[in-house]
């Protein structure tokens, strides 16, 4: 069957002399790998489309009976421009495909996630300041899409405010405890401004997400807060090996 | 289906482990190899040995070669201050078919692969530092342009910069001989900002 569909560049792999195997997010069939004979080639159609992070419209045969499809056509639908080029930009790209690849299975279609990806990497690209800002909003949205979503509006022990210092990370509830339920050993403790920072990029209006200002650091204390959630929580999900790249691109 | 014999059968799956060859097309390979006259298997044996005894990396770029340090950072004819950096030997070759450079080589072993867990270690980006340390003019990052490709050279250039040598990137652009209404949109954009005075 031939099918034409949206799908994001997850990652690729050499194949032979010239060609490549794709791994892409689609909007209608989730994750498969396809395979872009003498795509490596400097005459090859796909040669500059076929790279992580591109947003493609595909069109390949698809068979119940494969693992890898073929690829017969492929354009580029969006055009990110600004995310190659900027290390910072790639890095951030690079750990929304590594957290994605992780949490969702073959051929599980989830358009909701798909657009969520889209919208991500759109937003990457445009951003002038903060280009985190758009991972965390990400990961926030793949979580809830797992069913992992965070509660950020009341303590996960006894439902009451979260006005109490020191908040405590509790991952097993999914949330925040408050300075009066923490149990006296977890040592996962955050500051309220990442409270305020989880909750302001948990708005599904990335237009706000930039406005967001936070350290570098204070970033990734929460990307690897969302990660460690991610990995405890989602069947099948490990550790995300992007992580230390993006950790060195941003701190240096 | 195993075949009759565990001799053939094992040349199968060593011919299968080739990049690109199937079982099917394996056996192929070994049924041919076994129609074929004795010398010529021979002289196949022979080739795979001494490639297996012979050929190393060179302890300085880690191209391929079968003296240490190789012929090209053995040479007195080459630019010893000008230097490289290419993804894998192959492109060692790609570069010397132009018979254009006249610098030395260094290959990385790969690019930065976030995905796989490929980081700066899994490559030779210390034994480069080393080689500048030591006094380069120029480095020339020759890096395939793939995702994977600008994050290695940016993370690169970032490393060199400090050590006061000059970091420059091969042109990205359209290739000689092709027509521009076929050229797609990111190697034009591409062209366009790497425009030079004529």
């Amino acid at each position: 069957m031939v099918v034409k569909t949206e799908a994001v560049v997850l990652k690729t792999v050499k194949y032979g002399d010239t060609s490549k195997i794709i791994s892409v997010f689609t909007r209608e069939y989730g994750k498969l790998s396809l395979i872009a004979k003498g795509a490596r080639t400097s005459r090859s159609k796909f040669v500059s489309i076929l790279n992580p992070m591109s947003c493609i419209q595909a069109v390949f045969y698809l068979k119940e009976s494969r693992d890898i499809h073929l690829l017969s056509d492929a354009s580029s639908s969006r055009v990110h421009k600004n995310i190659v080029g900027d290390p910072q930009k790639t890095m951030t790209g690079f750990v929304m495909l590594d957290a994605l690849n992780t949490a969702v299975h073959t051929r599980e279609s989830h358009p909701v996630l798909f657009d969520h990806l889209v919208e991500a990497l759109d937003g990457l690209d445009r951003a002038e300041r903060s280009p985190v800002n758009y991972l965390i909003a990400f990961l926030i949205a793949l979580l809830r899409e797992a069913g992992y979503g965070l509660k950020l509006d009341a303590c996960v022990r006894c439902g009451g405010k979260l006005d109490r210092e020191p908040l405590v990370f509790e991952s097993q509830f999914g949330g925040f405890a408050c300075g009066r339920c923490r149990s006296p050993d977890t040592t996962l403790t955050m500051a309220p401004n990442h409270l305020e920072a989880l909750r302001w990029l948990e708005r599904p209006s990335p237009e706000v997400w930039s406005r967001l200002s936070l350290e570098p650091v204070e970033s990734l204390r929460i990307v690897h807060l969302l990660a460690g959630h991610l990995c405890r929580h989602v069947p099948g999900a490990r550790r995300l090996r992007s992580l230390s790249l993006l950790e060195s691109t941003v701190v240096g | 289906m195993l075949s009759t014999s565990p001799a053939l059968e094992s040349l199968i799956t060593a011919f299968s482990r080739l990049p690109g060859i199937g079982r099917k097309t394996a056996q192929r390979m070994a049924l041919f190899t076994l129609r074929q006259p004795r010398s010529e298997v021979e002289e196949l044996i022979t080739a795979l040995q001494n490639v297996l005894e012979r050929v190393r990396s060179c302890s300085t770029c880690f191209n391929i070669t079968e003296t240490d340090p190789c012929a090209i950072c053995s040479s007195s004819r080459r630019n010893h201050g000008l230097v490289c950096v290419v993804e894998e030997p192959n492109d060692v070759f790609a570069i010397e078919r132009t018979n254009d450079y006249k610098g030395v080589y260094h290959v990385l072993g790969g690019t930065l692969a976030p995905l796989d867990g490929i980081g700066p270690e899994d490559l030779r980006v210390r034994e480069l530092i080393e080689r500048v340390e030591k006094g380069m003019d120029e480095v020339i990052l020759a890096l395939n342009p793939t995702v994977e490709g600008e994050a290695t050279t940016h993370y690169l250039s970032r490393l060199l910069k400090p050590l006061g040598v000059r970091v420059t990137r091969i042109a990205r652009g359209i290739p000689v001989g092709a027509d521009l209404e076929f050229a797609d949109d990111a190697t034009l954009v591409r062209a366009l900002e790497g425009r030079i005075p004529v």
